[in-house]
């Protein structure tokens, strides 16, 4: 079944197209246009709006939604110190309601496609970056997840405390040998 | 729908071992590699104690470059590191309210652009931004630069937009993405502009980076709606509201 979109200006990225149309068919572009619309299974008009390529959001960290407003005055490195000690009390539950709050923002203001950069493992809390690749599932996020990392704790003379440091590095990601789509995903949730 | 990289945190919290293991791993699976290069001056001044190098000669070092790659920030970039940037293809992700709200700097999104780097837009965590609207970051983007260059031409509207959408998906290895043109995937969003912040504006492409960020009406990805009539269609938005409330409360103990 095919999806036509129409709208009051199509902003492509390079030309503007006034009452234009884009005509979709299994998840991709398969002709943009203007004036009469081809049939569709699927017709969304949106008569007052800018149709633009869907936003992209290329540095994030999700997590963070919920310690939102700490250190409302601090530099980079006063903001970490002060905010390491609370991310290390994260679980896969505070993350996936952080993550799903990040992602629902996203969508609402127009974002269809995000990374999110996940740094804080806490020793003994699995199921951190399995509660990132699920919400965006769930959520509808085109997603790329980067397994983050931290080796060099207080004790060796980097920022973070050795609590939230985390010696096995990107380990989840060493498994997987196919680099896109559902069966790296499925390789990434068995081991991270 | 999902692809994986391999991400150590930054030069202040990782160790050049693991930065190197980790490009070889990123490397050896054919996945992407990003991390935070040249955030602020401490960070600069962290590298040079530390290490003895600027933080982008300490990413040259460890293999930290190339077409595969892409920076959180850049702000501290000198000439030569932002030529370099550009010639290696290593993608910048410029973070404005980020930066702006931890006066970290104000990175030179228009000598990027000009050398030819890639550039996209990130909201940064929310612990620093508090939100996750790229339309603001693109706003932001643009008046920053300019207050940078105090110059009114440093970076236009449409130049702003296309850092929100293609530069962004560059940084991220999609060519399939960040353009409404044949072929490619169908993430569209559309944005209001009969309402009191946009009506009358005669640029509709202008507005959406000159005027306050529009609201997203419709929004697809892979050719499904999961935004209508400004709605959240997968999720309970009240619902996420409430416990992100609750969760909130339990971390800050």
């Amino acid at each position: 079944m095919s999806f036509l979109l129409k709208a009051g200006l199509v902003y492509t990225g390079t030309r503007e197209i006034e009452n234009g149309w884009v005509h979709v068919r299994h998840g991709v572009i398969i002709e943009v246009g203007s004036g009469p619309a081809p049939e569709a299974g699927e017709i969304v008009d949106e008569p007052n709006c800018v149709a633009t390529p869907g936003l992209v959001n290329a540095h994030d960290h999700m997590y963070q939604w919920a310690t939102r407003g700490y250190v409302a005055d601090g530099t980079l490195f006063e903001w970490l110190r002060a905010l390491y000690p609370v991310w290390a009390r994260i679980d896969a539950d505070s993350v996936r309601v952080a993550a799903r709050a990040a992602m629902a923002r996203l969508l609402l203001c127009g974002c269809t496609l995000s990374t999110d950069h996940h740094y804080v493992f806490p020793h003994g809390r699995p199921g951190l970056f399995e509660a990132l690749v699920e919400s965006a599932r769930e959520l509808g996020l085109r997603f790329h997840p980067c397994r983050g990392s931290m080796s060099l704790g207080d004790s060796r003379g980097g920022l973070p405390p050795d609590s939230v440091d985390d010696r096995a590095p990107s380990r989840s990601a060493a498994g997987f040998d196919v680099p896109r789509g559902g069966r790296a995903v499925l390789a990434v949730l068995r081991l991270a | 729908m999902c692809r994986v990289v391999v991400a150590p945190c930054s030069p202040f919290s990782v160790s050049p071992e693991l930065m190197r293991d980790s490009a070889a791993l990123a490397r050896r699976h054919g996945v992407r590699l990003h991390t935070h290069v040249a955030e602020t001056l401490d960070e600069e001044r962290f590298c040079l104690e530390k290490f003895g190098r600027r933080p982008l000669e300490l990413m040259e070092d460890l293999g930290w470059t190339g077409d595969d790659v892409w920076y959180a920030h850049g702000i501290h970039l000198n000439d030569a590191e932002i030529d370099r940037v550009a010639e290696v293809r290593t993608g910048i992700a410029h973070c404005p309210s980020s930066n702006m709200r931890l006066g970290a700097g104000a990175c030179r999104v228009e000598d990027l652009l000009r050398a030819g780097a890639r550039v996209g837009l990130g909201v940064d965590g929310a612990a620093s931004n508090e939100d996750a609207n790229i339309a603001t970051e693109a706003h932001q983007a643009l008046l920053l630069a300019r207050v940078r260059a105090t110059s009114p031409t440093a970076l236009d509207a449409r130049a702003a937009w296309r850092l929100a959408t293609q530069g962004g998906a560059e940084c991220l290895g999609r060519d399939d993405c960040g353009t409404l043109e044949v072929g490619k995937c169908a993430d569209i969003a559309c944005f209001r502009v009969d309402d009191l912040a946009h009506a009358g504006i005669k640029d509709l492409v202008a507005a959406l980076a000159l005027a306050p960020p529009a609201r997203a009406q419709t929004v697809i990805v892979n050719g499904r709606a999961v935004v209508r009539d400004g709605r959240l269609l997968t999720a309970d938005e009240d619902e996420i509201a409430r416990e992100i409330a609750a969760t909130s409360a339990r971390l800050a103990g």
